[in-house]
């Protein structure tokens, strides 16, 4: 029997706009005391009328742009319908048949996930069940939320997880949500099912969407539980996709402690929402948008690559913009030396850098003094750190410190001896072990301060103990 | 006119006419106006004339309220109307219905039957009431006052407890078409509360001399209406005629083709403007609901439904359009500057008809639904009793012309 | 016409006893389903929007307002979301 697992991805981006979706109260509800964002808008009170908020609708077109999608020449809201505490409307103020965005796609490693639509929605307020009663915060209520909804292309949660930090970084890049799984300003939803292969046989398992998922590694946890679970529910009931009563789309529930997912009680038949144009809010048309981009992670990895950059490396190279412009200024026109300065980046310079600080005549000078052997590539690491710091030339700082490269040989040679003489275990070692002449190597480099070429720092130790 | 001081006393009880919701304790100086209770007036009880929001005080002002007290208009009191505005008759309030003033034992219509019966008996020069299928032109001809529904996205709906999104328009009844252009000026304009005002400035009356406009009569409009209310017609028609103006029969689409739009319309977005009264945040519970209000939501539910969306809601919003071309056409092709035409078919109808009538409002509001269904500005003025009762007849232009309405309204009224 | 009572007073959220009155109430609606149906709307586009707006919006600019009510609205429990 070979399984392969199906799933899709629903990702909800909480934008950083100043004032919510459609009312001038305040976005920022993280930690603010229960019902102090609110106005007759966002409460939904009797006569209340929403209003867009433009900067939101640029966002959201923005990341339909990174993801490489259709803008809609017409998009218009539209009502969606439930009850539930939260929602003040009785409906939710999102799209449905125009979107904002269509038809994209995320580049991740070799695979583009395609993106079938990104569209502008309001969130809801806050459920808190408590003793037999609800209580409900609605400072999050019409904060502006993105909605990103991929195609079935995602076929383990591995990929899946890729994806993720993927859309999590572009959406950082653009500057327009923090997008922090954690803190729930980047929500997820997978809808998974199953696609199983036995005897030439196909079959398809009924989808599940798991919901009130928080964290990344919960999301992963879920989707491996998931796909065992479907599995060994497959081969004890044979239940198929859209094969009544129980082949449609069920929700199901994550619990993070006991890491399993639950049904959510359903109704019978899948909820109708009601869907028809908001009528409070006239259509959009030929609207003017902003087309350009700043450099997204998936171009920079491109452009790395291309450097000679490892694609480990280049991932951990753009998980932070800065961090990765950083990397850039300091490559400068210098491409050959994009490698080496790499290693600097993700070695002693991985902490928070500030771009100004910046010098690409440093690193071009660094490199240049490694590759001649100059300087080791220890003392580059200790200096390069300082040279950030103190904004000075690292070669400067080598000099002072006396770090610059022994290949004198007779230098060298005289520490040698002197380290022979005080590791006498260590001889020993290596005359019944030649290959453990590294702790010697090591304590030369040491009583040199680095500065010792190491290579001949070991072919000076060979010589003197033969 | 004498102008009666309204009633101090709270308690509708002393007030026959049962016009008033809540009477204004303490009346602050300015000129008195009555609001009718779908409009959220700040710290003033507004129930919308239904016991889902009986002890609801709004915290805010719609944004009509604030221009008029910002205008040196003083609040004297909050009309009755049918709960939600869900009717013609004004019975359908869960506060009792509102007499008619000129004969108690009949109607006022509705659902601003209130405003219109307040103005009507000289309780105040002015009122504010809504529309959405005739809601301030029916009450008004039924009760002998002027009515002026706007143009659709004229006056700000901010604070109008919505009914139908895509129709509600608010608008003035008045003891004379001077004092409803006055109103007009304070409460029109664009409003950035509301995504759907016109982006126009405030309506401001410029005086014309109006001669040989061309004025259309809709012969399938005047098919449903009494003898009675055609004689009165009549005498209009005639009017215009020695004011020097060319008056045309005209053909357009029978009227019962907006009843069913509008029916299947406005019951949808019923059901979804309703659907926040939950009991939570203010007011009462859902089963607080009447019995109309149930079957509109209930009916609106259905239309909008999966299986029933497309043939309901689409089919009647694109019948909608044709409706909206059919005065397009009228007014751009055909040249015609104006539509005239009775108000409703008959004269105001006994308390309790509505009652047992399904059909009440359909038949009563045929004759304002379809330019409210186009969003075009109407305005009904009073043109003569039968027997003790009132008959109004309508003017209806283009989308932003009220000027034109009502220079040619004060040109009848001056005339007569 | 098949009128589900149950469920639509489910989707309404107003509970209602079951009724002939409202089940002929809410049929009665057919007959304005039968009007429309005659009318031929081919080439037509629904008309939404009677007022011919487009790309009405706001700017992003905070104003605040004096809350409502301190602390939170409460209600009895709810158990599952219907979304």
């Amino acid at each position: 029997m070979q399984v392969t697992p199906i799933i899709g991805l629903e990702v909800h981006v909480e934008l950083n706009t100043k004032s919510k979706m459609f009312c001038a109260c305040s976005a920022s509800h993280f930690q603010a005391e229960p019902n102090t964002h609110t106005c007759p808008v966002c409460l939904g009170l009797p006569g209340a009328l929403p209003v867009p908020n433009k900067t939101a609708i640029d966002y959201c077109i923005k990341l339909g742009l990174a993801l490489n999608c259709q803008i809609n020449n017409i998009s218009f809201f539209e009502r969606k319908h439930y009850f539930y505490p939260d929602l003040p409307k009785g409906y939710q103020i999102t799209q449905a048949l125009k979107p904002f965005c269509i038809n994209g796609y995320l580049e991740i490693e070799d695979q583009k996930i395609r993106i079938n639509r990104a569209h502008m929605e309001e969130d809801a307020g806050k459920n808190i069940h408590e003793n037999g009663q609800t209580k409900v915060d609605f400072n999050r209520a019409g904060v502006p939320l993105v909605e990103i909804v991929s195609e079935p292309d995602i076929h383990s949660a591995e990929i899946a997880k890729k994806y993720l930090i993927r859309m999590q970084q572009t959406v950082r890049y653009l500057g327009i949500s923090d997008a922090d799984i954690e803190k729930g300003s980047m929500r997820c939803e997978p809808t998974i099912n199953l696609k199983i292969e036995e005897n030439g046989k196909t079959f398809y398992t009924p989808l599940v969407e798991i919901k009130n998922i928080a964290g990344l590694s919960g999301v992963l946890d879920a989707i491996n539980y998931e796909i065992t679970r479907q599995t060994q529910e497959f081969k004890e009931t044979r239940q198929e996709k859209n094969n009544p009563p129980a082949g449609g789309k069920t929700t199901r529930g994550w619990n993070a402690d006991k890491k399993e997912t639950f049904i959510q009680r359903n109704k019978e038949g899948s909820a109708d929402y009601r869907y028809f144009p908001e009528p409070d809010i006239p259509p959009f048309e030929n609207l003017e948008y902003d087309k350009n981009l700043p450099e997204l992670p998936s171009d920079k990895i491109k452009k790395y690559l291309a450097w000679g950059i490892s694609p480990i490396d280049a991932e951990a190279l753009v998980d932070d913009q800065n961090f990765a412009q950083c990397f850039q200024k300091a490559v400068d026109k210098n491409i050959d030396l994009a490698k080496s300065i790499a290693n600097l980046f993700l070695g002693p310079l991985k902490i928070n850098l500030e771009i100004e600080k910046i010098n690409p005549i440093f690193f071009k000078n660094l490199i240049k003094a490694l590759d001649q052997k100059q300087i080791s590539s220890t003392v580059a690491k200790q200096v390069i750190l300082e040279s950030y710091q103190t904004q000075q030339d690292p070669l400067d700082i080598a000099q002072n410190k006396n770090l610059l490269q022994v290949s004198d040989t007779n230098k060298i040679e005289e520490i040698a001896q002197k380290v022979i003489s005080d590791n006498p275990k260590a001889v020993e070692d290596y005359t019944k072990n030649p290959n453990s002449i590294g702790f010697l190597v090591g304590q030369v480099m040491k009583a040199s301060s680095g500065s010792a070429n190491p290579q001949l720092a070991k072919e000076i130790l060979q010589k003197l103990l033969k | 006119m004498v102008i009666l001081q309204p009633k101090q006393s709270s308690t509708k009880m002393d007030n026959k006419l049962n016009a008033f919701i809540t009477i204004v304790d303490k009346v602050s100086p300015g000129i008195p106006i009555a609001i009718k209770d779908n409009i959220c007036t700040k710290g003033i009880k507004t129930t919308a004339g239904s016991n889902v929001l009986k002890d609801f005080i709004p915290p805010y002002n719609a944004t009509l309220v604030e221009k008029l007290l910002d205008n040196g208009y003083s609040i004297i009191g909050k009309t009755n109307l049918d709960a939600f505005a869900h009717g013609s008759s004004t019975e359908n309030s869960d506060f009792g219905v509102t007499h008619n003033p000129y004969d108690f034992d009949y109607l006022p219509g509705g659902s601003s039957g209130g405003s219109a019966a307040a103005v009507g008996a000289g309780l105040v020069d002015v009122a504010i009431g809504t529309e959405t299928a005739g809601s301030i032109r029916q009450p008004s001809a039924w009760c002998g006052v002027v009515g002026l529904k706007p143009t659709y996205g004229a006056v700000s709906r901010y604070g109008v407890i919505a009914m139908a999104s895509s129709m509600d328009c608010p608008g003035v009844i008045a003891n004379n078409v001077t004092n409803a252009a006055k109103v007009l000026e304070v409460i029109s304009g664009n409003d950035l509360h509301d995504a759907t005002s016109s982006d126009c400035p405030p309506y401001v009356f410029k005086k014309l001399n109006l001669s040989e406009l061309k004025i259309g009569i809709p012969t399938s409009y005047l098919k449903v209406c009494t003898p009675e209310v055609l004689a009165k017609f009549e005498e209009v028609k005639k009017t215009f005629q020695k004011l020097g103006h060319q008056v045309v029969q005209i053909e357009m689409m029978d009227p019962s083709i907006a009843v069913a739009v509008y029916t299947i319309l406005q019951r949808s977005e019923v059901s979804s403007n309703l659907a926040r009264f939950d009991g939570i945040r203010y007011g009462a519970t859902r089963d607080n609901f009447n019995l109309e209000n149930q079957r509109r939501i209930l009916l609106g539910t259905h239309t909008l439904s999966a299986g029933f969306y497309d043939a309901y809601y689409t089919k009647a919003q694109k019948v909608r359009n044709l409706i909206a071309l059919d005065f397009k056409k009228k007014f751009e092709e055909e040249k015609i500057d104006l539509i005239i035409s009775p108000t409703t078919p008959t004269v105001a109808q006994k308390i309790g008809s509505s009652l047992n009538d399904p059909l009440f409002g359909e038949l009563a509001d045929q004759l304002v639904e379809p330019s409210t269904l186009a969003g075009l500005p109407g305005m009904s003025i009073p043109c003569g009793f039968v027997g003790k009762l009132p008959v109004g007849f309508q003017i209806i232009g283009p989308r932003f012309s009220e000027n034109l309405i009502i220079n040619l309204a004060l040109q009848y009224e001056k005339f007569k | 016409m098949n009128i589900d009572l149950d469920k639509l007073s489910k989707l309404a959220n107003l509970p209602i006893k079951k009724n002939d009155q409202i089940l002929k109430d809410l049929q009665s609606i057919s007959h304005h389903f039968d009007i429309l149906q005659k009318i031929n709307t081919d080439d037509i586009e629904p008309l939404y929007q009677v007022n011919g707006l487009k790309n009405v919006y706001r700017q992003d600019i905070v104003q605040k307002t004096p809350p409502i009510k301190d602390g939170y609205f409460t209600t009895k429990a709810v158990i599952n979301k219907n979304g």
